[in-house]
């Protein structure tokens, strides 16, 4: 006959499994919730190098094997970008609340993604650095004075959408600022301004327009923008103009970065190169337990469970908040 | 595992020679070309010189099971002195 244990005692012995293993408790966010009778419970909670854990089973045959091969940032519990290193999983504070963040394969086309006067520039735009913010991400001050201040470094079209984006700080004046992809081989333009004010981001189509363009608002007055846009043939230049409008403003910003795709990924930080985040892979060898159903919740969103059971499971993209077998 | 770095003529050849791996366990990191001279404008932003684009088609791999290119690929090896590529 199979012993139910407390939800107390199942919680008190996981984590004391993980000190044991020299593990890291990153939060205990959802453990109070737990389905005592599942064979497998994953909640983002727990990690180390190359493993993260499970609540159930309570021993090591249902932890999760993890695999990135590069450096990668996440959204800390303090709201700051943090790097974590190679096959580290990201639980990551980007909507609030702890979520396992598993990502594809990006690569920032922007070679200076903070010492962002070294990129190619066009008329007075300027840039001051100040003291490094946490994770000594360097933070710049741009300065402009006219609408057509701007950076625009250039990469080789690739043929297909490009997503934009760039933090920027609301720091007492509402702006409007533009991001925008300008194609020799079509000598189009696609893009979006941006009118950012304290509470949000509104957005208006530039020239033959955007795809998608949203923000993230992290506090402070600091939002992440991005635009997604057309890169169709030749050279795409990727424009951003502090202020779309003829007006001298100064704000805090840095991290700009342009991936081919339709969604701007985690940060990846560039200095006088691209550079590239593999993806993540995590996945658990299920030949061991005895699995009817797999319920994936994504995005805050119950999935319809899979009862064609694979050997050897592994999560999908996006942002997962718990993965339950039975 | 070992990351290297590649040149092929153009996309369809580094394609070819993706294809023909058989149980290599790799990220491929597939960059087409590399803006290698920045264009120049005047100060309205209009254009006097155009980028100079790389030749060639580039392609970064890391092969996790392998410390040296599998056979056929060494040939197309390079090392640039400057990346204009890394990994994050």
């Amino acid at each position: 006959m199979m012993m139910l244990h407390s939800l107390q005692d199942i919680v008190s012995r996981f984590i004391d499994r993980v000190a044991l293993d020299g593990g890291t408790l990153d939060n205990q966010i959802g453990l109070s919730n737990v389905d005592e009778t599942a064979v497998l419970t994953l909640i983002p909670t727990a990690y180390k190098e190359r493993i993260l854990y499970c609540i159930l089973p309570e021993n090591a045959s249902g932890d999760f094997d993890v695999s990135r091969n590069s450096i990668a940032t996440r959204i800390d519990s303090s709201g700051e970008i943090e790097e974590m290193a190679v096959n580290i999983p990201r639980i990551n504070y980007s909507t609030g609340t702890p979520t396992l963040l598993v990502e594809p394969q990006r690569t920032n086309l922007i070679a200076w993604s903070e010492t962002l006067g070294n990129n190619t520039k066009s008329g007075g735009i300027s840039f001051t650095y100040t003291n490094p913010l946490a994770g000594n991400i360097i933070e710049a001050v741009v300065s402009v004075t006219n609408a057509n201040d701007r950076l625009q470094p250039s990469f080789a079209a690739v043929g297909g959408r490009v997503t934009m984006s760039i933090f920027v700080k609301h720091d007492g004046t509402d702006f409007t600022t533009q991001l925008n992809t300008f194609n020799t081989g079509t000598s189009t333009l696609f893009g979006a301004r941006a009118s950012v004010t304290s509470t949000g981001v509104t957005f208006t189509s530039f020239s033959s327009g955007f795809d998608d363009a949203g923000f993230t608002n992290y506090g402070s007055g600091w939002f992440r923008i991005f635009v997604s846009c057309q890169s169709t043939t030749g050279t795409t230049f990727a424009q951003w103009r502090p202020s779309s409008i003829t007006t001298t403003i100064s704000y805090p910003c840095f991290g700009y970065q342009v991936e081919a795709g339709n969604t701007a990924s985690s940060y990846i930080r560039t200095a006088g190169a691209q550079a590239t985040r593999l993806a993540d892979d995590i996945s658990v060898d299920l030949t061991s337990l005895s699995i009817s159903s797999i319920t994936e919740t994504i995005d805050g969103v119950e999935q319809t469970p899979i009862t064609s059971i694979p050997s050897t499971y592994t999560i999908p993209q996006g942002n997962i908040n718990k993965i339950v077998m039975i | 595992m070992i990351y290297l770095r590649y040149e092929f003529n153009d996309k369809e050849q580094a394609e070819s020679k993706i294809a023909k791996l058989e149980d290599v366990n790799a990220s491929f990191i597939k960059l087409d070309k590399f803006v290698m001279t920045e264009g120049t404008y005047d100060s309205e932003g209009v254009e006097i010189t155009a980028p100079i684009l790389s030749e060639g088609y580039a392609l970064d791999v890391l092969w996790r099971d392998l410390d040296a290119s599998p056979y056929g690929w060494k040939t197309y090896e390079v090392e640039p002195s400057n990346p204009k590529h890394r990994l994050f």
